[in-house]
């Protein structure tokens, strides 16, 4: 009864194109790019802050938890909506709604393909600097919720650096707005609390972005070296010698070998690991500098550095990195990847222990990751099919963020805790962290509506809830059009 | 003087002063507080307690310049870590021997604590190239009300787990809690660094310079706007260009690598091609100038009596349109100054106060109909309280409120700074 009424109530709002509720459809909805599932009740697809707020209200009056999910390219299970409930889909709202060549300002709509913000502001110089790989499907909305990352975050600072004022919407359906176009709003800083809170806040419906001036030149040096510790140390003094290029990112030997199988993009087989160092800005002496940080490397034994200025290059050299992720089915069916972080100078003690964590558990595990901000993002190599190879892999992650945190750093440097690392958060918060994050959260969302059972230690309720929403998941779905659920139909949300 | 008269907040004195020298002894002090029910208003150097309005209740003094140790600093991490009584100019010294820096310049940064730095949330003009303290902030310790300690953030460069705790504290004038440590990242110091000084008949005239500064891949490290008023205060002092028929002045501070500090300056000077005066300022100058720059406009703590400070939020490009308003009254010689690049003005005005409450008033109305904030930064209570202390209240405010009310119970913490927290 409740499903059937609901259902209506969505369909009056959105129409037959804008809700989806059959098994079929809502299959395409349960995951993101993570390793968890869950399967919503409804997805509904508006195309404007009104409309959300609709959603919103609609899901209050019949108790349904609400997710938000942009292009379901998380990496950390923030937008699998495990508790079932209101799925609210942002890519519909793409519209950019303004650039502002002048102040260097961009408004966008949440559901804008992160990319389309920067190909929008080419034309004036200027471009959005946060740069996750998945740039070219991950929506704004979603880098805000994450407070994503990306390799060029070295130089520039990650998404809540870029991100100036939004237009939010609350649990109980009313819009606020906070910061704005200016810098320095009075009060207190709404949005840097509310970018990287993962949906559990509000519904961000637009936001004002910062711009910035494209360098005018970038010069691409790839370091090559027999052993990773090599690199890593390379890493390290290129950081104390007080220079900070834009982007610093290392990859294995594991990796290297999988990525030049698929994309060809020169780098040598047989080397240890290899650097890919970006330095822009203006091209006064620019080149000198290169060769300044190409010196540094060969002090660390690298047995050869390339020096790309010519972009086709610089393209092909980046290729690899940008195509590492993909190019691991290669290797394995499924992979795991972590994202801790450690001080700089711990880089190569880590990734040694990362290769012994490896050994122990008998995977397979390369290494893809951004090295000047001391980012790592361990590829744990398994088959999800096999259940041991899972438990294991998983374990493993588990093992590397403990060793990240021991090493002075944290569990989560860009991909967000969700459901993934959610039991790990002990692990760095005391029990009175997350009880003041606890009360935060009820300051915005005392209902515990939004995005539920994400971010934080997961309770017995959420585990269950789960339990018996999986044990559904995994019956067949028929592929036909059912009508309309009945009334004798189980609320598939309780 | 007695002790607790260097405490004094418009006219009122706490029952007791603490001066703890761990974080152990901070929330011990708050929990004690929290027995008798005491207002707490936490200190750093004193240099901006007149932000914000006057406390409403004030019993404990809890002066934290006894927590000014360096607890970690990782050089090759370029990261460090320190209580929060530490002054910037202090820390700033010893980075200085590793080429180092923390790149705040607030307004008094030579009296200004982190904490306070941190709770105020001002900036100066290197914010224009390293973001506000908001930006270089990586991690916090903070003592809540009740004494319980709590942590946000870390000390790697790059943190996405939990909710950003750092952000909420600062700025926050001290209402959410007591902030006892913190790691920032760091920034090595420039290779090499210049300044120019450009003058202007008019501000529209400096605008084409102020612009191109914003959108310069070199990213210059600061763009300061100066009235000629402001411009006289510093050559009070220095030796500084002289220009008699100047209404603006525009200081343009390069850093990098030799050649890309020219650059800038020859990019600099082909912008301002209406000034009036184009000058390379000598070495020796620079760096008085950039000390005593960021307190230009800023009236001190307490605030002289016929006086009035006020910061503007506004977009770069609606400067020409500011600086009209800001002297659109001869009653009143105004000092102004603004980040050029970022669109924060300060002004500072002086003389009898229903004038200087005219004149805020109705800079106040321009600034919300060009869609921007306005804050009073300094002067009389009676001042605050009849203009607002900051405008435009919007409904966010019921959501600070919400989260003041879980933090702070029972409003102890700086109570009445924000008007409603």
């Amino acid at each position: 009864m409740k499903r059937a009424q609901a259902l209506q109530e969505l369909l009056e709002v959105f129409g037959p194109r804008g809700v989806l509720w059959e098994d079929h459809h809502l299959l395409l909805y349960e995951y993101d790019a993570s390793i968890d599932k869950g399967r919503p009740d409804f997805v509904v697809l508006p195309t404007s802050t009104e409309e959300v707020v609709a959603a919103v209200r609609i899901a209050n009056r019949y108790g349904l938890p609400v997710v938000v999910r942009g292009a379901g390219t998380g990496l950390s299970g923030g937008a699998v909506a495990d508790q079932g409930g209101l799925m609210i889909v942002t890519t519909r709202m793409r519209r950019i709604l303004e650039i502002d060549p002048v102040n260097l300002r961009a408004v966008v709509q949440p559901g804008v393909v992160n990319i389309a913000v920067s190909q929008a502001a080419a034309a004036h110089g200027l471009y959005f600097a946060p740069d996750p790989s998945s740039q070219k499907a991950c929506t704004i909305g979603g880098n805000i919720a994450e407070n994503s990352g990306g390799p060029h975050c070295l130089a520039y600072g990650v998404t809540t650096n870029h991100v100036l004022g939004l237009e939010v919407v609350l649990p109980d359906g009313e819009v606020i707005e906070v910061g704005g176009a200016a810098c320095d709003w009075p009060g207190y800083d709404l949005t840097g609390l509310i970018v990287g809170s993962e949906g559990t806040l509000g519904i961000v419906t637009k936001a004002v972005l910062r711009l910035m001036p494209m360098p005018e030149a970038v010069v691409t040096l790839l370091a090559v070296f027999d052993t990773v510790d090599q690199a890593s140390e390379a890493v390290s003094a290129i950081i104390a010698d007080g220079t900070i290029p834009g982007a610093i990112e290392m990859m294995d030997q594991t990796a290297i070998q999988a990525v030049e199988s698929a994309k060809r993009c020169g780098y040598p087989m047989d080397a240890g690991a290899v650097l890919l160092i970006d330095v822009e800005g203006l091209p006064e002496g620019l080149e000198d500098l290169a060769r300044h940080i190409a010196r540094i490397c060969e002090h660390f034994d690298a047995r050869e550095v390339r020096i790309a200025t010519d972009p086709a290059e610089r393209e092909r050299l980046w290729s690899g990195r940008k195509g590492a992720f993909g190019a691991m089915g290669r290797l394995a069916p499924s992979y795991l990847v972590q994202d801790g972080v450690v001080p700089r100078d711990q880089l190569p003690r880590v990734l040694r222990q990362i290769q012994e964590i490896g050994r122990r558990y008998g995977l397979t595990i390369a290494n893809v990751f951004h090295a000047g901000d001391g980012n790592l993002h361990p590829l744990i190599l398994f088959d999800e099919r096999d259940p041991e190879l899972t438990r294991r892999a998983v374990e493993a992650g588990a093992e590397i963020i403990r060793a990240c945190v021991e090493a002075g750093g944290t569990l989560t440097g860009e991909h967000g805790i969700g459901l993934e690392k959610r039991d790990l958060m002990p692990l760095l918060f005391s029990p009175v962290d997350l009880e003041v994050m606890a009360r935060i959260k009820a300051a915005f969302n005392p209902e515990n509506r939004l995005n539920p059972c994400k971010m934080f230690p997961s309770t017995r309720m959420c585990l269950e809830t789960w339990s018996r929403r999986k044990a559904r998941m995994e019956k067949p779905i028929r592929y036909r059009i059912t009508p309309a659920p009945t009334d004798a139909e189980e609320e598939l949300w309780i | 003087m007695d002790l607790i008269d260097r405490y004094r907040l418009n006219g009122s004195v706490p029952r007791a002063v603490r001066q703890p020298q761990t974080a152990e002894e901070v929330a011990e002090a708050l929990r004690e507080a929290a027995r008798s029910g005491w207002a707490v208003v936490p200190w750093g150097s004193g240099a901006h307690q007149s932000i914000g309005y006057a406390p409403a209740r004030y019993d404990l003094a809890l002066d934290l310049t006894r927590l000014s140790r360096v607890l970690r600093h990782r050089p090759a991490n370029l990261t460090i870590r320190v209580e929060a009584g530490i002054r910037l100019a202090d820390l700033n010294a010893m980075l200085a021997e590793h080429d180092q820096w923390l790149p705040l310049d607030p307004p008094f940064g030579d009296q200004a604590t982190i904490g306070g730095i941190l709770a105020t949330g001002l900036s100066g003009p290197l914010r224009a190239r390293y973001g506000s303290a908001r930006d270089l902030l990586i991690g916090l310790r903070v003592a809540l009300a009740d004494g319980t300690l709590i942590q946000g953030g870390g000390e790697v460069v790059k943190n996405v787990a939990g909710y950003d705790l750092p952000k909420l504290f600062h700025g926050a004038l001290g209402t959410l809690g007591v902030i006892v440590e913190a790691s920032f990242k760091l920034w090595p110091r420039p290779k090499a660094e210049a300044t120019w000084a450009f003058s202007f008949s008019r501000a529209e005239d400096a605008l084409p310079l102020t612009l191109s500064m914003l959108r310069h891949p070199g990213f210059p490290l600061a763009v300061e706007v100066l009235n000629a008023r402001a411009w006289e205060t510093l050559r009070g002092t220095l030796e500084l260009p002289e220009d008699p028929g100047a209404r603006i002045w525009v200081v343009v501070r390069a850093g990098g690598w030799p050649a890309q500090v020219e650059r800038i300056g020859r990019d600099a000077v082909a912008a301002a091609s209406e000034a009036r005066g184009k000058d390379r300022l000598p070495e020796e100058t620079t760096s008085a100038l950039w000390a005593r720059m960021a307190s230009v406009a800023i009236l001190p703590t307490p605030a002289p009596t016929e006086a009035l400070g006020v910061r503007l939020g506004l977009l770069p490009s609606q400067l020409t349109a500011c600086a009209a308003a800001l002297e659109s009254t001869e009653e009143i010689p105004v000092i102004w100054r603004a980040h050029g690049t970022l669109g924060l003005i300060y002004a500072e005005g002086r003389g009898p106060m229903e004038t200087l409450l005219r004149w805020a008033g109705e800079l106040r109305s321009f600034t919300l109909a060009q869609g921007g904030h306005f804050t009073i930064l300094g002067g009389l209570e009676s001042a605050k309280r009849t203009l607002g202390l900051w405008a435009p209240l919007r409904p966010e405010v019921e959501v600070m409120r919400r989260i003041k009310a879980q933090l702070d119970p029972e409003g102890r913490l700086n109570p009445g700074r924000l008007g409603w927290a």
